[in-house]
């Protein structure tokens, strides 16, 4: 009852013409960098960061979290049309969506995404809805040692979960972590590794390594690689209409997907991506007819779509009833609630009630927004398409660099884009992730808080994170999650010994 | 020998050094009393010994390192060097215009008449945006006062 009460008023701030506006703004441009190749959400948010200083934080809140879940709805349709995935957790469209398309079925299944999104989204909400104020009641109990535990926990997942190597992961990790370390220490008030630079005494600011690392960075590695493909048809309202068997094919998957997709968000390091590749995974295994799977199986594109949206939804759980973010672009907008000077925790809910409730509330505007964003007006999307990387990219340069130089009206916050920029290209040839930097630079310093906290009240007793149930517990998974991606190593390292 | 994961394995050592190394002068402390130099130091030697890992079994494998997009590298990073030393004394107009130029040069397939077209459009855009929009107290033209 009490939620339906706060939810209540959540609607009456969501609802504000202001709110409203930058909610529309930012599902919109979520569809749009979703939809387009080359341009991601993480993207889209960093350059929009400098933006947000001159909104109300929970304004800012609205329209940034628009952009993360509108960019899981727009991130099919390329999927789909091009078999380009427009976002990393719509790769799995392309497997069954292309073959859809190229059977004459695009309509039908970017229809069905839609509302498979939709369906996922409404889930994932309801979830956030009911559970934050359990677990923000729960975590009043933690100490410095669990969320020290907890951090570790959300770190090493993140690291385990890459693409590439996860000891690299681990070592982009750190190397945020130090980053995050130079400045002016919160402790002693010395200065580290400024080396008298005075730009350096507040830290290196979170916009720039968001800009250098995901804006400059991948417009660089892009531009030669996105040479545009050909739009394989025109998508009419008329078209979309999906057939019957279509919809009773997926209602059951989507219902299955959206579950995977909640509690893959809720879980720290794991996110949409991974949601939508297991929901498919178990699609196929259920399935009386796997062998559909791959050539235009209707429920390999509804449930991993359920699956992405459902998480991307409860993510924010995490992030703003413990204040630890469980993706790189949830650190993104916790550290943009963090230069708002609102530190999120189990106290938020409390404080900043407008904030919260405002934001499920947008979420619901924000998913309607987005049916009719991607049913009526899909053909505007796809003619979007159209448009080729070349145009967008010199924009997206001038946009990063007027953001970052106006932060401060100096250019050493743009040379920082540029020296991290080359950094992250350097990075990605070497096979090192972005993502993970970006966690353990966000984490980094509230870890060293807690730590430091939690061994100034044991006074220098380690066993304080054994000792403490949640503490141990958490450690505990973080271990277990070690030796299992140490154990897979070694024996992909066998069988391809073996095959040698 | 894996060319990528030696130098990502020395890089990562490299890296770790340079911010274990300045962490022993300030000062580490003890557990229960930790110095501003404990949490980095702590980070940095963890990085050497993952740089150790990786330049380890790198030199197990074999492998080489992608090349490149110079370039790209080259250019981008021009554009946006320009951006940062033109805008104090240029303004908002010239500074993006010149540095969409110099960013579509990046590719190769480009016309000069698409260059000016795309210059001029994000200039426009960003003026309007920025500036009219936004408020943003960059001149449009001309030194900043």
């Amino acid at each position: 009852m009490e939620t339906l009460v706060n939810l209540v008023d959540g609607f009456s701030y969501a609802l504000t013409p202001v709110n409203l506006f930058y909610c529309f703004f930012g599902v919109a441009l979520g569809t749009f960098v979703g939809v387009l190749p080359g341009i991601g959400s993480m993207a889209a948010i960093s350059i929009l960061l400098p933006i947000t200083f001159y909104l109300e934080p929970t304004t800012a809140l609205v329209m940034l979290a628009g952009i993360y879940y509108g960019g899981e709805y727009g991130g099919s349709t390329a999927s789909i049309l091009l078999r380009l995935p427009g976002s990393a957790s719509s790769a799995v469209a392309c497997l069954d969506g292309y073959p859809m398309a190229k059977q004459g079925r695009a309509g039908p299944a970017l229809c069905m995404t839609s509302l498979a999104s939709f369906a996922g989204g409404a889930v994932g909400i309801a979830l956030m809805a009911a559970c934050s104020p359990l677990l923000a009641q729960f975590a009043l109990s933690f100490g410095p040692a669990d969320y020290f535990a907890v951090m570790v926990l959300g770190l090493l997942a993140s690291a385990a979960v890459t693409q590439g190597s996860p000891v690299k992961g681990v070592v982009m990790i750190c190397l945020g972590v130090a980053l995050g370390c130079v400045g002016t220490d919160t402790g002693s008030g010395l200065q580290r590794y400024t080396f008298g630079v005075p730009e350096l005494f507040d830290g290196i600011d979170l916009v720039a390594i968001a800009m250098g690392l995901f804006g400059l960075s991948e417009v660089i590695s892009s531009i030669t690689q996105l040479r545009g493909g050909t739009v394989l048809a025109k998508v009419r309202l008329r078209d979309m209409v999906p057939t019957r068997k279509d919809v009773t094919n997926s209602v059951t998957p989507i219902a299955r997907g959206s579950v995977i997709g909640c509690i893959l968000g809720v879980l720290p390091g794991t996110g949409p991506t991974i949601a939508a590749f297991l929901s498919y995974a178990v699609e196929k295994r259920v399935s009386k007819t796997p062998k559909r799977f791959g050539h235009g199986a209707i429920e390999g594109v509804t449930a991993p779509e359920a699956a992405n949206n459902a998480a991307a939804q409860t993510s924010f759980i995490p992030t703003l009833t413990l204040g630890i973010p469980g993706s790189a672009t949830m650190a993104l907008i916790l550290g943009a609630l963090m230069i708002h000077g609102i530190t999120p925790g189990p106290n938020l809910m409390a404080s900043h009630p407008e904030m919260f409730w405002g934001l499920v509330a947008s979420f619901v505007i924000g998913n309607a927004l987005l049916l009719l964003l991607n049913i009526p007006l899909i053909g505007l999307w796809v003619s979007l398409l159209r448009i080729p990387y070349s145009i967008l990219y010199p924009a997206v340069i001038a946009l990063i660099c007027i953001g970052v130089y106006s932060l401060n009206y100096n250019t050493f916050d743009v040379l920082t884009v540029l020296v991290l920029g080359c950094a992250g290209y350097g990075m990605r040839l070497l096979g090192f992730e972005p993502a993970p930097l970006l966690m353990g630079f966000i984490l980094g310093p509230l870890m060293e808080q807690y730590f430091r906290r939690a061994m100034l009240l044991s006074q220098g007793d380690v066993s304080v994170f054994i000792d403490r149930p949640i503490s141990a517990t958490v450690l505990f998974v973080s271990f277990a999650i070690l030796v299992m991606v140490g154990v897979a190593k070694v024996r992909n390292r066998r069988k391809i010994a073996a095959v040698d | 020998m894996d060319a990528r994961n030696v130098t990502a394995g020395v890089l990562t050592m490299g890296l770790g050094a340079a911010f274990a190394i300045p962490a022993v002068g300030y000062s580490i402390g003890t557990l229960a009393q930790m110095g501003p130099g404990f949490f980095p130091l702590a980070v940095g030697t963890l990085m050497i010994g993952l740089g150790l890992f990786i330049l380890l079994t790198g030199l197990q494998q074999s492998g080489s390192i992608p090349l490149p997009e110079w370039r790209s590298l080259a250019l981008i990073s021009g554009s946006v060097l320009f951006f940062a030393l033109a805008i104090p004394s240029l303004g908002m107009v010239p500074t993006v215009l010149v540095t969409c130029f110099i960013a579509c040069w990046a590719d190769s397939a480009r016309s000069l008449k698409s260059m000016i077209l795309i210059g001029t459009s994000v200039s426009v855009l960003c003026w309007l945006v920025f500036i009219v929009a936004l408020g943003v107290t960059i001149p449009a033209f001309g030194e900043a006062y």
